[in-house]
Order: structure tokens, then sequence, then C-alpha cells
């Protein structure tokens, strides 16, 4: 579902490559967690797949397409099929529960029915039904900024389901949570990967979630794979060329 | 030295030597406070007691100057909004556009609202219409630039949010930054709408109705018990926008 070949990213005015020639398949049904140091390009990585990162070098195929043929048009809803949710979880202030996950639906409508908030019967009960789905149905016409962490990012889930992905894209998605909140987070997250069979790719730093989760672990150090395996085959070694033996 | 740097002292020194030449250039005297008691006097001799029998025409004019410092602050923020999207660098497109809608707002806020209003009132006649118009100009670039301002500052994670669940550009720019900007936006506009108060006056005085208008026909006149009441209505009217405007403030954020 995701095919990386050889691909670069170079920010603007950088003299190094932020992620180096990384090329391999995601299938559908893998749940990947992305280790390495801050600085190593996990962020970069992730954000390549949904294309908010433009590449250098390379060529990147997302659900049977190629991101750079595409109009930007196309590339929006190619976009509208992928979910992400964040660190910080990037709610709208002042909204409701409700309201942001309607949000997810921006993709999927013309841009005349978001602004008067145009939406069917079925999206309503959508909305409802995901609210419930992440737990949050007695806080659903609570603005979002009442809410803790965990309940924030469990927002975050359930506006990304509404947009009915195929791909579920996660930048850290909590490592701004305590460990219990942030395991309950992974266990939903993994339901939700089953239940919708997707291809889910997330960034976390704490190698226990990713070990205990994960049906396979990518590591990456310096913008390079150093890493690729089932948690199983992860070992003092691996844990070494991923993280490098000096701490910091 | 520990606070301070030797930098600091010559600032110091050019603070005083711009106050100086500044002194000198509007002939500012203090000796002539010493004609103090004549002010009070003034004002003894001829706004006391205040004229009341004109309050109930003066409270319709000052409906009249209430509309059009509202009408000229309403359409300025409607027309802003859209403009400061265009004149912020993170959301404009292009950078032509950009650049020129920047330059059309800071041509129009370059302008004072009493130039405008000398221009509409021999333009488009006598009234508060003329009055409107220049409130309406001056502000749009006001309010173009401030707000345009808070949408450069506003947290980018909601915009790329949007992004990525496949908003259009428009779509969403407006919802990720309307919402955060949007109290800030309110007190800029109430706070610009009490300065058009004030304007709304001064273009009284050069044919564009309302109170304004009223207070120069009353000092040409020497009708000044008149013009007290004046005074007193103003003051009461920014009083209360002032407290409105704080009013919603404190429901929204
Ligand atoms: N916007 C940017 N501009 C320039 N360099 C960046 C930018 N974002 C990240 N980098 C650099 O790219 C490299 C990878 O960063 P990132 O993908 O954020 O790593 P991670 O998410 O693993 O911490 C780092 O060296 C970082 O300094
Ligand atoms: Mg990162």
């Amino acid at each position: 579902m995701i095919q990386l070949e050889k691909v670069t990213v170079r920010y603007p005015k950088a003299n190094e490559d932020a992620i180096k020639n990384l090329s391999f398949t995601l299938n559908k049904g893998e749940f990947v967690c992305v280790l390495g140091r801050s600085g190593a390009g996990k962020s970069t990585f992730i954000r390549t797949i949904n294309g908010l990162q433009p590449i250098t070098a390379g060529s990147i195929q997302v659900l049977e397409k190629n991101y750079y043929d595409l109009r930007l048009e196309e590339r929006r809803k190619l976009r509208s099929r992928i979910g992400m949710i964040f660190q910080h979880f990037h709610l709208i202030p002042r909204l409701t529960v409700r309201q942001n996950v309607l949000t997810g639906r921006f993709g999927k409508k013309k841009p005349f029915q978001n602004l008067l908030g145009l939406f069917t019967a079925e999206e309503k009960a959508l909305v409802q039904h995901y609210i419930e789905r992440v737990g949050l149905l007695p806080f659903a016409d609570r603005k979002v900024e009442q809410l803790s962490g965990g309940q924030k990012q469990r927002v975050g889930i359930a506006r990304s389901l509404m947009q009915e992905p195929d791909i579920f894209l996660g930048d850290e998605p909590v490592a701004s949570l305590d460990p219990n909140t942030s395991r309950s987070i992974f266990r939903l997250l993994q339901s939700i990967h089953n239940e919708k069979k997707l291809v889910s790719v997330l960034n976390v730093h704490d190698v226990s979630l990713a070990k205990e989760f994960a049906s396979r672990i990518i590591g990456l150090n310096k913008g390079e794979v150093v890493f690729d395996g089932t948690p199983s085959e992860l070992n003092s070694k691996t844990y070494e060329m991923i993280y490098g033996s000096d701490e910091h | 030295m520990i606070w301070f740097r030797k930098r600091h002292l010559i600032y110091f020194v050019i603070l005083i030597l711009l106050t100086w030449i500044s002194m000198d250039l509007t002939n500012f005297d203090l000796s002539k406070f010493i004609q103090l008691e004549n002010m009070i006097s003034f004002i003894q001799r001829s706004f006391i007691p205040p004229d009341w029998s004109i309050l109930p025409f003066l409270l319709r004019e000052s409906f009249v100057t209430l509309g059009m410092a509202f009408l000229g602050t309403v359409f300025a923020l409607l027309i802003g909004i859209p403009l400061s999207f265009a004149a912020a660098h993170n959301t404009s497109r292009h950078y032509f556009s950009y650049q020129s809608v920047r330059f059309f707002l800071s041509g129009l806020r370059s302008v004072p609202e009493i130039v405008f209003g000398l221009i509409f009132v021999v333009v488009i006649g006598l009234g508060p219409f003329a009055a409107v118009l220049a409130i309406l100009l001056h502000n749009i670039g006001v309010l173009g630039k401030l707000i345009s301002e808070l949408i450069e500052a506003a947290d980018k994670g909601p915009q790329e949010a949007m992004k990525s669940v496949g908003a259009t550009h428009r779509i969403g720019n407006l919802f990720s930054i309307i919402p955060q900007i949007w109290p800030n936006v309110l007190s800029h506009y109430f706070y610009r709408f009490e300065v058009a108060i004030r304007t709304s006056l001064v273009l009284g005085f050069v044919g564009g109705g309302g109170l304004g208008q009223q207070i120069f026909n009353q000092y040409q006149s020497f009708y000044y018990d008149g013009m007290a009441v004046s005074i007193i209505v103003i003051m009461v009217l920014v009083i209360c926008v002032d407290m409105f405007g704080s009013y919603v403030r404190k429901r929204i954020i």
C-alpha cells in the first residue's frame, strides 16, 4: 500500500539529508512503529507518506498512486484517505469534540458544504459512532480545551476515523501522555487497525510500546534505515544500531 | 552597569534630545499653564449649567454617530478579514498578490480619515455617508494589517491537521485560524470602533454629520452650555462602548 524507492529529503539550507535513500514496502495489515533518536528523521519520514513533506529525490507510491504525478485536487483526495494524529493533537480550539471530529470529513466534501456545515444524516451518525468508538460520548458537546491530553488524542483519532482512512499515521502520538494513557491510546489504535485492516505507521520513542504493539519495527538513524524487522528481532545489538551507544 | 549597557546611555541621550527638539518645535511652554485659572473660569462661566433641554436632540444625533462608527468599522472588518488572509505570508498563495495587498493596505492606512472625509464631502456631498466611507477605508487598512499579523502568529498545528485531512487551502485556513484568533480580532475590532466614534466627531467638524457636527455648530455659535451637554454625551458613549467591548471579550475568551 505504501512503496518508497530511494526516498530522500533535504530541507532547504540544510547541508545533510534528513532522510536518505529510504526504500521499502509497507503492506496492508502491518502495524509499523518507527524508532530512532530525536533528529533521526522519523517525523520527516512520516510526513512524506501523506505529502505534507515534499521529497527531494526518489519516488513514493501510496495507495497505488504516485503522489507527484497527481494534480493538486487529486493529491488532496489521496490525502483524505490517510489519517494522521499528532503529538500535540492539533485540534481546532474553541470548537467542540463533535465539531472537531466533523472536520475530519472536510477532504470528502465540497468547500461550501464544509463552510455551511451541510453534513448528511449518515455523516452525523458516523460522528456519533466514532465519538462513541473512542469513548468520548459523554464529552461530545464539550469544547476541546476542557479535555485531558489522552482525551484530546482520542478526538484526534476520531477525526482521522471520519476520513475512513486506509492508512493511519502518527507522529509521536503519545509522546505528551503518561505511560498508562499512552498504552490505552495504543490499544485503541491497535483495535481500530485490526478492525479496519489498515496500514499504521507510528513514531514512538518508547521502545516497550513498539515491542508490545508493532508487527514491524523500522529503526532510523541519521536518516537511514538501520533496522527493519519484527519486535522479536530487536536485541541489544540492533538496539545500539538504532540509538547509538552514546546516550545524550 | 549590571542592568544597563553603555548603548542604553546613548539611547537615553537621544531620547532627551528628541524631547527637547520637539518642545522647541511645538512652542511647549509650561508658564502658560499659569493661565489655568482662566480655563476654569471659562468653564464655569460658559459650560455651567449645561443646557439639558437639547439632550433628546443630541441623543438622536449620538445614534447617527454610533451608526457611522459601527457601519464603517463593521464593513471594514468584513472586507479586512479576507484581505488579511491574502496579506499574511503563511496563507497568501502568490508572492505578487501578497505584496500588492500589503501595499494596498498600508496605502489605505497612511491616509488619515479626515483626509478621506474632506474628499468624500466634496465628491458625494455633506452628511454621515461621507464619514462612513472615510472610516471604512482607513479601517480596512488598519484591521487588515492587524489581523494579518494575528494570522501569521497563529499556531501552525491545526493548519497542518486540516491539510492532512485533505481540506482545501481556503477551508483549512478558515477553520484552523479563525477560531484561534477570533478573541483578538474582536479585541482589535472594539478598539477600532471606539476610535471610530472619536474620529466620527472630527469628521462631523468637516460636515460629516452626527454629534461632531453639533459640537462644531455649538462652538461656532458660542452656544457653550449646549456644547457641555454634547461633551457629556460623548463621554458616556465612549465609556459604554468600552464596557460593552470588555463584556463581549470576556464572554468569548
Ligand atoms: N523544517 C525543517 N527545516 C530544516 N531542517 C529540519 C526541519 N525539520 C527537521 N529538520 C532536520 O531534519 C532532521 C530530521 O528531523 P525530524 O524528521 O524532525 O527528526 P525526528 O522526528 O526523528 O526527531 C533533523 O536533523 C532536523 O534538524
Ligand atoms: Mg519528530
